[in-house]
């Protein structure tokens, strides 16, 4: 054994202590993700336009908290997401906020956030893109709809988080305000591919109460958001001028024991459509959906999953023939409702590798962008799978 | 036979909780049960002075870090991972500091101001306090 190494083996618990304690009295922290999948989502154009095995299965996230002061803090991340057709591919800014920590006691905390801030008001709104953090590579589309993955995952603007804990258990809080910037890919997304004008958001406005009481294994919340949109026609196109409102309500509970954890959330939500098609067009539609997922934790680093998900896009035309009839037979039925059954199973390699894997079997397409003008020559087929499969790194 | 005297003894007489430490200058020598699950929850992140509260954690695969969890904080590993990883991941809070070894833990615990962790046995370091838990 060399000197070098004997001084290096001597010195190394010491040097690791300390680099611990360093780390932990530190004002700044970051963390960071790698994850690259293959995903083929036959019969649909879901993923890409032939169906095949593809590789746009990206996410990377580099992410940043800073210590101001004792109660402020500024945190922010970017990501690289590549989803194919789910979401625009490309670089973002995910959040970034300034984070106050406005009142910090035993029994209650209140925070205020803001700047670009992720919405914290669904079960796994706040960490969808990170896959360590998710439960599935593709999560329920009745609620988490990767075309509105860019509207819903973040706001400009305030909110406000506030908790307490008492004897009857912890209450959290969440409300926030502000707007959601939408790029032209997005736009075209959502309203179809030959749409020429601008889309904006007027205002995202949500509010969210959790309760879970004194040590049981379950836990409640109630969600209710509003959104208003504006789109401004094209130059040349022989679309209008449109309002889009859209309300939800959701209901979501969750239950965690040792082995097992079953989380589920319903929504309802109404879609005012005032133009667009034409001037005077006005159209109230009321679309409904929720899952059921169970997880079953096999041992610290086996899990195994399962979700039942369901999504109509109107709840009195459950089966889409009103939508077909209305449209003369150019839009199936199948758009107006997509149903899914999932399995999957996750293995921790060691603290830092995960891979995922997991099987999609779905009936419809009522969530396949775009959804106003939906994609009917590529997606002709009523039943449809996904098979997704991804190798994650945390650091 | 010893494995069958050890096993009725443990369960006649259950291993003693773990004991919640602080680093000295911490302004507090009880919890709450809902306090110290308010803490390592991240949910509290301040102590009555002010100070920033730095939590140090055993990894999920140590006994230790099971037992606390389980009879501490009443919430199983996987769940404190997520909630972590909810709060790293979205900007509202650090994942707490990681060490390997008991040693390593009463190391930070006696250098890191603020900081709060657990031990299988009580700590004789004057710089480290231990809380009582009520």
């Amino acid at each position: 054994m060399t000197k070098l190494t004997a001084v290096i083996l001597l010195c190394l618990p010491g040097s690791l202590s300390s680099i611990a304690a360093r780390a932990a009295d530190s004002s700044f922290n970051w963390n960071g993700f790698i994850a690259q999948g293959l995903i083929r989502a036959e019969d649909s154009s879901f993923v890409n336009d032939d169906g095949d095995w593809s590789a746009q299965l990206t996410e990377l996230g580099l992410n940043a908290r800073y210590q101001l002061a004792p109660a402020w803090h500024i945190s922010g991340q970017t990501v690289y997401l590549d989803g194919g057709n789910r979401y625009p591919p490309g670089l973002r800014l995910d959040y970034l906020f300034v984070d106050w920590a406005a009142y910090n006691s035993e029994a209650w905390q209140a925070n205020i956030y803001l700047g670009r801030f992720k919405n914290q008001h669904w079960l796994y709104s706040s960490t969808r893109d990170v896959p360590f953090t998710r439960p599935s590579i593709v999560l329920p589309q009745s609620v988490y709809f990767d075309s509105f993955r860019d509207i819903a995952v973040a706001t400009d603007g305030l909110s406000l988080q506030l908790r307490h804990s008492a004897d009857y258990g912890d209450l959290t809080f969440n409300w926030s305000y502000g707007t959601v910037p939408i790029s032209v890919e997005q736009s075209r997304q959502l309203l179809g591919q030959q749409t020429q004008g601008d889309t904006r958001m007027n205002h995202d406005h949500k509010l969210s109460l959790y309760w879970q009481s004194l040590h049981s294994k379950f836990s409640y919340g109630f969600i209710i958001q509003e959104a208003t949109f504006d789109y401004r026609r094209g130059g040349t196109e022989l679309l209008s001028d449109a309002r889009f409102t859209s309300q939800r309500l959701m209901l979501a509970a969750r239950y965690q024991s040792e082995h097992w954890e079953l989380s589920t959330e319903l929504q309802q939500e109404v879609v005012t459509t005032e133009g667009f098609f034409l001037p005077q067009f006005s159209r109230k539609q009321f679309g409904q959906g929720g899952y059921v997922m169970l997880q079953y934790y096999y041992s610290n680093s086996l899990r195994l999953f399962t979700t039942l998900d369901y999504a109509v896009t109107d709840k009195d035309d459950r089966q889409g023939k009103k939508l077909q009839q209305m449209t003369g037979g150019a839009v199936p039925a199948y758009f107006g409702y997509q149903h899914t059954f999932m399995l999957g199973g996750s293995i921790d390699l060691n603290q830092h590798w995960r891979l995922d894997a997991e099987v999609h079997w779905v009936k419809g397409t009522g969530r396949l962008a775009p959804v106003i003008q939906p994609d009917v020559i590529r997606n002709n087929s009523e039943y449809w799978q996904v098979l997704a499969l991804q190798l994650m790194y945390r650091f | 036979m010893k494995c069958l005297l050890l096993a009725v003894l443990v369960s006649v007489f259950p291993l003693a909780a773990a004991t919640v430490l602080v680093h000295g200058t911490v302004p507090l020598d009880s919890l709450t049960q809902t306090q110290l699950r308010n803490i390592f929850t991240l949910r509290q992140t301040l102590w009555p002075d002010g100070t920033p509260v730095r939590v140090i954690v055993m990894p999920d695969s140590s006994a230790a870090h099971q037992r606390f969890c389980r009879e501490q904080l009443r919430l199983f590993p996987y769940q404190l991972n997520n909630i972590w990883d909810k709060h790293s991941f979205s900007g509202t809070g650090r994942r707490p500091q990681q060490v390997e070894t008991s040693s390593e833990m009463l190391e930070l615990l006696r250098t890191v101001p603020g900081a709060i962790g657990y031990a299988e046995q009580s700590s004789t370091d004057s710089a480290i306090k231990e809380v009582r838990i009520d």
